[in-house]
């Protein structure tokens, strides 16, 4: 029986087994996991990534380059056993912000297609220090990509590589991104084009803000160059 | 099956392995259980480490000593409870009460009140008959929990707006609106 978080040792020979079959990790072989196909590798891998987020970069890279060695029906097998069975949908939703092949869309689909997704929603992240001003932080600027699959989480956990590829993340929906607005304004009275960017993660671009911003009922400027200041009409 | 007595010599063993000063947090059926609110059956205690340097990875050996060592199940502090704790409210700590105080260890209990609270984000069918009770229970602060419920619609926490709806129907089921 396998107990969540994983011991240093597991959490070694885990990555160890990873980068064997090609992941970007490395590890040491602490002889666990000897002999566990690839796909029950990736279902351990799964759910111990709510409690180490940087297992969830790796994960979403090894998926995006070697799905074509897993065995999909063998995998979904497994990961049903999880208790965190919709780890694959939010993996799913990463990897399509990097790439949407044709075959690794029929995939995924065998993977996720009915897969049960909980109705309420939950923190993604499991092992951090429980701070309860940061963990609602989390809650409110939730990405789409974990809130899809019933998560909360805000952070991009994709590897820097992957981040390179001058490629903007779509991270918010337009009603998600007026909501982090109203919490700019309400906390800070005024902000910059910059600020709001920054806050919603540069997922779009500087005009497509800019339109965000003057769509904010009530809004007004100063100033018409790049330092233009935001705020409400009082 | 988990009762008051059997937790309690849990937390005991704990405390004589722990390795320096921990806090735990106990929510969820586990909690009413300790404050004498309903005698529920549970196999495992909602809970979680919390101002403390031991975390979740340094508290699983001595966690599973413990189920070893009284045959609990190897998961008898069930850490998942840490993903249902954004809509506690900020003052949570001010209604805390000690359970268990030992040479290293206290372990703290949320309030009923703030247990509703994560019940009705949660929206299970299976807690219905709990929160309902727990509403009807005198200890439970229900202006308080509707004020909450208002500032976490405002912040855009999800699911706030489904537990106020949720809330709203539950007082109007026992007639107290």
């Amino acid at each position: 029986m396998i107990t969540y978080p994983l011991s240093l040792a597991e959490l070694s020979s885990l990555y160890f087994q990873l980068q064997q079959n090609g992941a970007f990790c490395r590890g040491e072989n602490k002889k666990h996991f000897d002999n566990l196909s690839l796909e029950e590798v990736l279902a351990i891998a799964l759910e111990e990534s709510r409690w180490d987020f940087r297992l969830l970069g790796i994960l979403i890279d090894f998926f995006q380059k070697n799905f074509i060695h897993i065995k999909p029906f063998l995998l979904r097998n497994y990961i049903q056993k999880n208790k965190s069975p919709e780890v694959i949908g939010v993996i799913q939703e990463w990897v399509y912000t990097l790439n949407t092949s044709p075959d690794l869309k029929d995939f995924f689909t065998l993977l996720t297609k009915d897969l049960k997704r909980d109705d309420e929603y939950k923190l993604f992240n499991v092992g951090q220090a429980f701070n309860l001003k940061n963990i609602q932080k989390e809650a409110t600027s939730s990405l789409m990509q974990y809130k899809k699959w019933g998560f909360l989480c805000s952070e991009i956990p994709l590897l820097k590589e992957n981040l390179i590829a001058e490629k903007r993340l779509h991270l918010y929906s337009k009603e998600e991104r007026m909501n982090i607005l109203k919490e700019l304004l309400s906390s800070y009275g005024e902000i910059s084009l910059q600020e709001y960017l920054k806050a919603i993660k540069n997922s779009v671009t500087r005009q497509h803000a800019r339109l965000d911003i003057l769509s904010y009922k009530g809004i007004k400027h100063k100033g018409t160059t790049k330092g233009s200041i935001y705020s409400i009409k009082r | 099956m988990l009762n008051k007595k059997i937790i309690k010599q849990a937390f005991l063993e704990l405390d004589k392995l722990l390795p320096e000063k921990t806090n735990i947090l106990i929510g969820g059926g586990a909690a009413l259980l300790i404050l004498d609110i309903m005698p529920i059956a549970t196999m495992d205690i909602d809970a979680i480490p919390f101002k403390s340097v031991i975390g979740s990875d340094e508290l699983k050996p001595y966690r599973e000593k413990v189920a070893k060592k009284l045959g609990l199940p190897h998961d008898w502090i069930n850490e998942h409870f840490y993903q249902f704790t954004f809509c506690l409210p900020e003052d949570y700590g001010k209604r805390l009460k000690v359970f268990f105080k030992g040479k290293k260890l206290i372990c703290y209990v949320l309030h009923p009140t703030d247990i509703v609270i994560m019940k009705l984000f949660a929206h299970r069918a299976k807690d219905e008959s709990h929160v309902k009770y727990l509403i009807k229970n005198d200890s439970t602060d229900l202006e308080y929990i509707d004020e909450h419920l208002e500032e976490c619609i405002d912040k855009n926490l999800p699911k706030a707006k489904e537990a106020q709806n949720y809330f709203h129907d539950l007082l109007r089921a026992l007639g107290k609106i």
